[in-house]
């Protein structure tokens, strides 16, 4: 897997993945860049949103099952739009080879739209493709 | 002349559908209350206004319905996951110093 290591602040784009520490004691994961490059960029701000990656789950209104060819991550994966978060830049530490392409960020804005707005747009899977 | 490429990009006004039927003494009441209080201009957009709030209410429970539905089938390993994440997301944000 193609990837970049770094000694300095990091400059995370939108869409991209990023190996990073979260929580304490810090552990390993796998996240997705989802805030604007406007604020990925400007070192005037110290953190990022990110949306985490799972090993495990389930596709859901707010989840949203990767397979590994779109992601470069070993196995299949579930983003989880309920637990968008910011991260501070310094804790993303290795941007990895893939970065999402521009319909499934679409998606992705979706699922976390969807974890907080009531009248965000909803069809399960199997009823929109009884259109 | 101004083609629209799809269908949504077309004002409301140019591809109306005309129905004709028959509604509740209720429902009518209610249609001509919406224009009457100004919330619409016309009889037939108080139908269209009506038909939105419904189906904003649908995708409102539906949303809820499917969201409950998911995180209650979630397996052990699935509701491990779930907890993992949520305790690490949430270190993570306790880091952040809004002071800065």
């Amino acid at each position: 897997m193609a990837a970049a290591t770094h000694d300095h602040t990091p400059t995370p784009r939108r869409g991209e993945i990023w190996t990073a520490n979260l929580g304490h004691p810090p552990r390993r994961h796998w996240v997705l860049i989802v805030s604007l490059d406007s604020r990925n960029l400007s070192d005037r701000v110290s953190s990022v949103l990110m949306i985490p990656f799972g090993s495990a789950g389930a596709e859901g209104p707010t989840s949203l099952r990767l397979e590994p060819g779109e992601t470069g991550l070993p196995g299949p994966s579930y983003l989880k739009g309920h637990f968008i978060t910011t991260i501070m830049k310094a804790c993303l530490l290795k941007r990895e080879g893939r970065v999402l392409s521009q319909s499934k960020m679409r998606a992705v804005v979706e699922i976390i739209r969807r974890s907080f707005d009531p009248d965000a747009p909803w069809e399960p899977p199997s009823a929109a493709g009884r259109k | 002349m101004y083609y629209y490429r799809t269908k949504s990009q077309m004002p409301a006004t140019l591809h109306r559908r005309k129905i004709s039927t028959t509604i509740s003494a209720d429902a009518y009441e209610f249609l001509e209350h919406l224009v009457s209080e100004g919330q619409v201009p016309s009889l037939a957009q108080a139908v269209d206004l009506a038909v939105e709030r419904a189906r904003q209410m649908e995708n409102r429970a539906r949303l809820e319905r499917d969201t409950a539905a998911y995180f209650k089938a979630l397996g052990r390993k699935g509701r491990a996951g779930e907890a993992r994440l949520e305790s690490a997301v949430a270190a993570s944000a306790d880091e952040i110093d809004f002071g800065n």
